[in-house]
Formats: C-alpha cells, structure tokens, sequence
C-alpha cells in the first residue's frame, strides 16, 4: 500500500472513531438474560379479604423473569429504594398515603397506579382531564372500549423491540375490566394510547431528563401503564396454533408490552452529551462532509433572502454539498441527496404537497407547512400555529424556548427548561406532532405548541402516515437564522445533525 | 388403572333460567342420592350410554355395564386392565383401554360382546377420547409419550404420533380438527391436529400445576383444566389463554369428564369435579366469559371420575366403600 493511501485510510478511520466517541450513548434495550439478579423494589397495598389483586402474581412474573422483588409498603420512606434497580409501584397502594414518596428518588419507577401519576408529575392533577380510572361499574360500555389500546409510537424502543406497527391491539382479555390512562406531557413517548385520542396514553415513558408535568425533571426513566389492582392477569397473550400467527401474536401483546416496559424501564438511560457549541459544530461538519444537501427556498425572496444565504453560507461551511431549488421545482430534485432543508421563505401555497413522500430526510423551517408534510393535523391554531405572527395571531412574539426533551441529541446538551433561542423576539411557529414524534422543545407555558420535533424513519405521523424517512420540524422564521443566540445556533447545527444520521 | 384408578369430574349444567343466587342454593342441594355396589377392586373411568340408560365402568379385569337407573349389572366385557373407556355411539361401538397389554379392548354396545383386541405401537395406553368430528378414538399412551388414532368404525389404528413429551393425561377435542392432551409433568396441554396428529404447540395452564383432567364446552370454545394444585384453568382455545382459574378439590383429578351445558342456546351451566381429596366442586358458567365457584360436596377419597346423565341430572362417581366399589349417584 502506497503511503497515500495509507493516511487516507487513517483518516477514514480516524474519523469514523470520532464519530462513534462523539455520539452520545443511546440506551439499548437490556436482553432479558441481563435482568437475572436486578433488584426490583414492588410498592403494594395492605391484602384485603374482599379486594383480590394481581400482586402475587406480578411479584411471580418478575421473578421469573429473573428480578429478585423486594416488597414494600405505601408507608416505606423512599430509602427503602436505595440501591434497587427499579420501584414497581402497584395501584394497591394507596396514592394519598404514598403521595410523592419515589418522585425524586434516581431509580426508574414502573407503576400502573394511575392516581400516582400526579404525585410522580408523571401527568397533571385533575382527574378526568389529566388521568382517569375506567372503572367497569360506573363506565361499563367505556371499559369494553378500552379492550382496544392503538399502538401510537411504532418506533419507541419498546413497541420496536416487540416489532409492533401502530394498530390497534388487544389490551385485555375480553371482560370488562378497570383501565387507566394519563396525558403526560410534551416530552413523554405515548407508546400506546386509546379511543383515538393521541394522549390518552396507556402505556407512556419518560427519558431520564425529560421535563415531566410542570417542567419537573425526570430523575431517572418513568413508566406509566394501564393495568389496575386485579387483571394483571388479563394482559393478552395467545399460545398454541394461534402463536403462529404474525397477526395473532400482534394483537394479543399486552403481557409483552408489560415486560418491553419493564425491560426498557431498568435499561441504562440515553446519556446525554453536555453542551459544547464547537464541538458539536465539529462533529457535525464531520457527518456533513460531502453529503448533499437540497436548500429549497423561494429563489429571489424578499424578506428573509438574506437570512437563506447565511443559512446556505453555513451549510456549506460545514461541508455540505448545497444546491438551491426553487419552491417551484418538483420534488425530483431531491433524488439522490443525503437531506432536504424547506426555507421558511418557500410558500405554503405554491410548495404544494412536494417532499412529503421523499425517502430523502427533510427538516422544515416553517411550521405552516406541517400538515402538507402530515407532520401534524391541519387545524390552523389547533394543529400548528404561530406565535407573533402580524394580523395571524393572538399569541405575543417570543424569543425563548423550552427544552423538554433535554435527553435527546437534538437539544444540543442544554439543561431542561428555559433557553433564550432568538436576540429579538419574532414570530415563531409551533405545530402539534403525532405521539410517535420526539418532542424537543416547546413555546414557554405552552405544552401542547411544540416547537422542535423530530420522527425517525417509519413513525405514524398524522393519518397514519409513515414518515419515509426522518422529518423534522425547527422553527426558523424568515429572517430569524441571523438572529438566532449561540444556543439557537446550536440546536440547529443538533437538529440538522439528527436530521441527516439520526444521532 | 395404575396408580390412578378412577377418572374424575363431570360438567353438569345448572341453573339457566334461574339466577346466581338461585343457583347457588341448588348446588347445596346435592347429595348422594344412590350407592350402586360393583364389587371389590379399584374402579376406573365411568361413562353413560345416556340413550341406552347404561353405565359403563372400567373395572380391573372387565367392564362392568350397570342399568343407569336401577344400577343393576346387566353385564360385563373382559378386558384385562382396563383403565378408560370411551363410547362411539353412531357406531355402537365402545374402547377400552388396556394400560398392561398395550391394546384397547373394541366391544359391540348393543351385545356387548369383543370385537376386537386392538394392539397398539404406544404403550401404556391410559385416557381415551372419541372425536365425532373425526370419527376416531384417541388413545394417550403416557408411556411412550405418543397418541394412537383408531378408526371408531373399524378399530384399525390410523396413526401414531411422534412422542409430544411429558406424561399424558386427560384428553378433549373440539370436534373440528384440534385434540387437547393434558402433559401433567410439563404444566402444559398439548395441541394436536386430529387428522394429521401433529404437534399444533402447547397451552400453558396459568398457575395450575399437575393437568390431568379435560373437558371442553366446544361450542364455547373454554377447556377446563383439571389440576392436581386444586386450580381449574379456563382457557380460551381459540388463542390458549387462560382467563378464569376456579378453585377445586386437591389431588388426582380425572383423566376425562363431561360438560353438559343446559338453557337458552346452551350456554350457561355448572361444572361437577371430582378430586381425590373427596371433594365435588361446583364450578358455575354464569357466562362464556364468566364462571364462579360454587359449593362444595364431600364425598370420598380417592375420587376422581364422573359421568353426568342429562336425563336426571345426577352425577355419577366411582368411588370405593370398604374393600368394594361403588358408584355414587350424586344430585339434588
């Protein structure tokens, strides 16, 4: 080998191991062998003679699956959890007695005491609208419904892992039984949900860091499930001829959603990478280098022409191979290249329904187009809207932000809460993505106007439309690239590189 | 009949038109209302000929075939070890099988004369079920693992299965296409196909432990699952799941017993069990998706086969009296 060729090659190499020591370290799903020996505190209530419950056999099941289970009492303090791998939290504990014992505590909590999820800010306080117990006497005909969980996020790592698509299932054996559900908020992946309602969630999980209700930061993952005290039992599962078949075993997967959950719940978190603007930069003109990039914009814009050229400057100082296509071009254009990027100064109107279905990851600039690219409903102020927007909308103008989804890559290692995104205020665009979205950021106080998402390759966006590959949405207003802080900066450069490698 | 000499459990219906409540003080009603002596020696299984009002007992040496409703004997078929009998009406033929010899006795119902000594490739064949679906008798042969297939017709043996693991126990079918066998070391049953007799996968019985006895409401698609723990699994066949587990009697429970629903679209019903403890258990089908414990009759150890006639609703039990045997003729 001629020696060229030789630092060529260790170049190669010296930058793919920069990459992979670069990227953060995503949480596998731990195989069930690994979970021999993991210790497993399980909160349950006082036995009562006329009230039977699943505990025992919960209990049963861990163990069989290799936990070795601790019972503890709703009284215990919360240092009966030290040094345990995960709290189970039964709904036979009593919520008001247990009130916010394991909200702080650093151990993932798994529990199905729907009642809890307020103390745990896993969901708001109000019963019926934050979370609800379907309880077969006083809502029989409800309670046959919930039988029918829909599978919202086909690419959470639970429903992944399972190979589940979005469709509906089978929660529980067919007899009515209680249920219960929450809303949680903006950052939590609703895995399952039901009756069409995108977060009346059955099944949702809290990354380690992801901002809970009322922006309380999740100390380590959280798991909220739908059972209740006594149908454990019932969770579905089918054995015999009918286990041979793919759609059978679909449908009847409500025990291993339990253990995925489990599963997923005491698996290391997502570790995110603290914030450091350079080298994010650096890594990112690393996966940049040479990819091709389609910059679509309205060639010859006014307001905002300037900003596009400084965004297209960027791209390139990146290494991006960029070419401009009008917003009239077709969608053509887009083969071949490794990302899209939809300019703010493209019109709604005249972009039409293009790069909807390119294979081609897309990340969009403007929040109006986020039902043409079925990245959300299309109720304008329901689905997506604006903030500052002139003549268009109530909402003031804004400049800050509010990372929820501080876990993810995309939230370029900022800490949960507030951050200041643009110098001046303006308009900023929001839109209402499906559950199977990553939620990054939303507008401050507004939970439900989320203003950095993402969907991975095959997420159920809205209708049921498979992303066909990454799309996500940055809310970048004609003008604002030129005004965005360093923060905002840099969860452009983060969102731009989770667009093109999904990292 | 080995170590297990009678077969247990009998599903009665019950109370349709009536309600829980009323059901519930029908059940305590029950008591032995007859004792029909069938001489010394351990008895086996039991069946009813409910058409022809005859009783057929497996019985040590022979059958002994018993008037229904007299329980006078009216006859014998020799059939050395005997352990299970099953009945094929539309042919007027019944089996017996013959655990020592590794054959199954074939016996004309109407002159209960032999027809036939069947030899079998399995050995020690042990619970027998007729399949009308299928026309064939299936015989579990726990001690190579395996299921004959006999044509109910001819008394040909059709097929062997390949060794499906575990000790086999009480069996049931469904009458189109699947036989059920309770593998009691294994805590599952087995599925088979009855015209291929291949393996179709298992079923697991929740937190019963020791399957051995079957029956099945076909029309409800529910196998009910004797356990030796005191546990009866209700499992859905259609996907082999079990949402129901009733408490009942403890110890050796039957390798065969009958549900025998009554009322409107016979649906709802109650199930008898026998258990070696002694103890009849009530189970009631209050639906097809829901079913409760009822009461609790003692009888006498060492129980555990049933035969229910639909006739007077009464629950037949080989039991043992002293040194003899006796069937107990149980009901309200």
């Amino acid at each position: 080998m001629k020696l060229s060729s030789m630092k060529k090659l260790l170049a190669v190499a010296a930058t793919v191991a920069a990459l992979l020591l670069s990227v953060p370290v995503f949480a596998q799903m731990l195989p069930v062998s690994a979970l021999k020996g993991k210790k497993v505190l399980f909160v349950t209530g006082e036995p009562e003679a006329d009230h039977p419950t699943d505990d025992g056999l919960v209990k049963k099941h861990l163990e069989s699956l290799g936990f070795v289970v601790t019972m503890a009492k709703e009284t215990d303090p919360a240092t009966k959890a030290n040094g345990m791998d995960l709290v189970v939290i039964s709904s036979t504990a009593n919520a008001h007695v247990l009130q916010a014992t394991y909200r702080d505590v650093s151990i993932p909590v798994f529990t199905w005491n729907t009642y809890e999820y307020p103390e745990m800010r896993m969901t708001g306080p109000h019963l019926h609208t934050d979370f609800e117990v379907v309880d077969p006497v006083q809502h029989y005909a409800q309670s046959f419904s919930e039988l029918y969980g829909y599978i919202a996020s086909a690419t959470s790592p639970i429903t992944e892992s399972l190979g589940l698509k979005s469709e509906l299932f089978g929660t529980l054996y067919l007899r009515p039984a209680t249920v219960g559900w929450g809303k949680p908020a903006a950052s939590a992946r609703v895995v399952t949900n039901f009756e069409g309602f995108p977060r009346r969630a059955g099944i949702f999980t809290y990354e380690k860091d992801s901002s809970m209700y009322d922006d309380f930061v999740a100390p380590a993952r959280r798991v909220g499930f739908y059972l209740s005290d006594d149908n454990f039992h019932l969770l579905t599962a089918v054995y015999g001829p009918g286990a041979k078949d793919p759609e059978l075993r679909a449908w009847y997967s409500g025990l291993k959603l339990f253990d995925a959950s489990v599963r997923w719940a005491v698996s290391p978190p997502v570790t995110p990478q603290a914030y450091d603007p350079s080298r994010l930069h650096e890594e990112l003109a690393q996966a940049a280098k040479g990819k091709k990039l389609l910059f679509v914009e309205r060639i010859n814009a006014g307001e905002g022409k300037e900003a596009d050229e400084h965004m297209v400057a960027h791209l390139k100082a990146l290494g991006f191979d960029v070419t401009i296509a009008d917003q009239m071009d077709p969608q053509a254009k887009a083969d071949g290249m490794d990302m899209v990027v939809l300019s703010a100064t493209c019109s709604k109107y005249k972009l039409a329904n293009k790069y909807r279905d390119t294979t081609v990851p897309v990340l969009v600039l403007e929040g109006l187009f986020a039902d043409t690219m079925r990245m959300a409903g299309r109720g304008r102020y329901v689905d997506y809207g604006e903030h500052g927007e002139e003549k268009e909308s109530d909402d003031p103008p804004e400049n800050y932000l509010n990372i929820v989804g501080a876990w993810s890559p995309m939230a370029a290692g900022l800490k949960p809460g507030l951050v200041k995104f643009t110098n001046e205020t303006g308009t900023i665009k929001w839109a209402r993505p499906t559950p199977d979205a990553t939620v990054i950021a939303t507008l401050p106080n507004e939970d439900e106007e989320r203003a950095i998402f993402g969907y991975a390759k095959g997420a159920t966006m809205d209708g049921g439309f498979l992303a066909p590959a990454r799309r996500t949405l940055f809310p970048l207003d004609n003008p604002a690239f030129d005004d965005l802080t360093p923060q905002g900066v840099a969860l452009f450069d983060a969102t731009v590189m989770w667009t093109l490698t999904g990292k | 009949m080995k170590r297990r000499n009678v077969v247990t459990f009998v599903a009665i219906a019950a109370m349709l038109l009536l309600g829980a409540a009323t059901a519930t003080a029908a059940d305590a009603t029950y008591h032995v209302v007859a004792t029909y002596k069938v001489g010394a020696g351990s008895p086996g299984d039991i069946q009813l000929d409910a058409a022809a009002r005859r009783i057929y007992l497996a019985h040590g040496d022979r059958v002994d075939v018993l008037d229904a409703d007299t329980g006078k004997k009216v006859g014998e078929i020799a059939a050395k070890g005997a352990n299970d009998i099953a009945l094929a009406p539309e042919f007027e033929h019944g089996f017996a099988s013959n655990g020592g010899g590794n054959t199954v006795t074939m016996f004309d119902t109407a002159t209960l004369k032999v027809l036939k000594t069947i030899k079998l490739d399995g050995k020690t064949p042990d619970a027998m079920v007729y399949d009308g679906g299928s026309k064939r008798v299936f015989v579990a042969e726990p001690g190579s693992g395996t299921v004959a297939a006999i044509d109910a017709a001819t008394g040909d043996v059709i097929a062997t299965s390949a060794p499906l693991g575990g000790e086999l126990r009480g069996m049931a079918t469904n009458g189109y296409g699947d036989l059920y066998v309770a593998a009691e070391d294994k805590n599952v049953v087995h599925v088979m196909d009855t015209k291929t007799l291949g393996a179709l996968g298992d079923f697991p019985v929740g937190s019963g432990e020791g399957p051995t006895g079957l029956t099945i409401d076909a029309m409800g698609r529910r196998l009910f699952v004797a356990c030796k723990n005191g546990t009866m699994p209700v499992i859905d066949t259609d996907i082999g799941f079990t949402f129901e587990e009733l408490p009942m009697g403890t110890g050796e429970a039957g390798d065969t017993f009958t549900f025998a629903p009554q009322g409107k679209g016979g649906w709802k019903g109650a199930i008898f069990v026998a258990s070696a403890d002694g103890t009849l258990s009530i189970e009631r089908m209050l639906a097809f998706i829901s079913y409760e414990a009822g009461t609790k009759v003692t009888l006498v150890k060492g129980i555990y086969a049933v035969a229910y006639d639909p006739k007077t609703h009464r629950v037949f039990v080989p039991a043992m009296s002293g040194k003899e045997a006796v069937i107990l003729a149980v009901g309200q």
